[in-house]
């Protein structure tokens, strides 16, 4: 007998709220439930353990998600057809799925310095520039890069760090050829 | 004249006497002729029969002894064709041995001449690894103490109008 999928549920989540406000605010609860599931380590391990009851899973739920009544039913849903550890295994593939209908672009940015706010702003500007207004900007601060930026765009990365460059040298040998 | 007397009383006496040994030869040979003759016969023929039966196991003896010969002859020529047959198989796998020895020898000889020649690109390889890498640190050290705040936002914004190049022609 077919089962309902986390992706039917995700359809359904969507579906309901599809005013951009509404997506907005389920992807603000999903993103701050994947955020505080990738950092809680407790948190982490008593959602995905079978061992814990649904009742005590869902209490946690709506502690984390208090603010969008439909993530938290979503969430208590895929708990109870016991869905939440296939969910957890493609949370950041519902999430780029939710910036998709909702035109935002997630980026993030690591530079040596994230103290310069002027130089953040220009930075700003220009991602916006190319990849419009609706961004999810982060900001990461390494200083191992050596200058320049690295930029995480969704799934594509772009390195334009001088220790990216700096790599790219140990692909070339002594005479100046490229090692095969 | 006595002396005369003398002689034929001496000549009776002895021809007495003479004929009184021939009548006891007569007698002895009378009596014992046959007992003599039959005791040399039948010792003539014991004799003979021992001959006989020496000369049996002589022949027998020969028999055996030419037998044991002709085996003897037999199984040295075995010996020999034998000892022929090994000597010729030992220089034969004694060949076969010192050809597999060259053989593996050799192969010894240009494995080691391949590896010597692999380590040896290896090793220059690895000598002109580190010296790149050293290099490659030295320029990271020189770089990390040059880098400015305005040289940084001059790569990054370089860096942003290549990316920006690229999504256009991608787009």
């Amino acid at each position: 007998m077919p089962s309902a999928t986390v992706n039917d549920f995700f359809i359904a989540l969507t579906s309901e709220n599809s005013s951009k406000e509404n997506l907005e605010k389920v992807y603000i609860g999903l993103s701050h439930f994947v955020d505080v599931f990738n950092n809680d380590k407790s948190i982490r391990l008593c959602l995905i353990n079978d061992i814990y009851p649904s009742s005590v899973k869902n209490d946690l739920i709506a502690q984390i998600v208090s603010d969008c009544q439909s993530t938290r039913k979503f969430l208590e849903v895929i708990i109870e057809f016991n869905l939440l550890k296939s969910f957890i295994e493609s949370r950041e593939f519902f999430l780029k799925k939710l910036r998709k209908l909702l035109g935002k672009v997630k980026i993030e940015v690591i530079t040596i310095n994230t103290d310069e706010n002027q130089k953040l702003d220009l930075i700003k500007s220009n991602l916006e520039e190319i990849w419009g207004k609706n961004l999810e900007l982060s900001f990461k601060e390494d200083s191992t890069i050596l200058g320049g930026i690295i930029l995480q765009v969704e799934d594509k990365y772009f390195d334009g760090s001088l220790l990216g460059k700096i790599s790219e040298l140990k692909k070339i040998n002594l005479k100046g050829e490229f090692n095969v | 004249m006595s002396e005369e007397i003398n002689i034929a009383s001496q000549l009776k006496f002895a021809s007495q006497h003479l004929f009184n040994l021939i009548v006891f030869i007569g007698i002895l040979y009378y009596f014992l002729k046959d007992i003599v003759v039959s005791f040399f016969s039948n010792r003539s023929k014991k004799i003979s029969r021992e001959i006989q039966e020496a000369n049996k196991v002589i022949e027998a003896s020969q028999e055996a002894y030419n037998s044991s010969s002709q085996k003897i002859n037999l199984i040295d020529s075995e010996l020999t064709e034998l000892r022929n047959s090994i000597d010729l198989i030992t220089s034969r796998k004694t060949n076969d041995i010192i050809d597999n020895a060259n053989l593996v020898a050799n192969k010894i000889k240009n494995d080691t001449h391949d590896i010597i020649q692999l380590e040896s690109l290896k090793l220059q390889s690895e000598v002109e690894n580190s010296i790149l890498n050293k290099a490659i640190e030295v320029a990271q050290d020189e770089i990390a103490t040059e880098v400015t705040n305005d040289k940084d936002s001059e790569l990054i914004i370089s860096f942003l109008s290549e990316v920006k190049q690229n999504a256009v022609s991608n787009s």
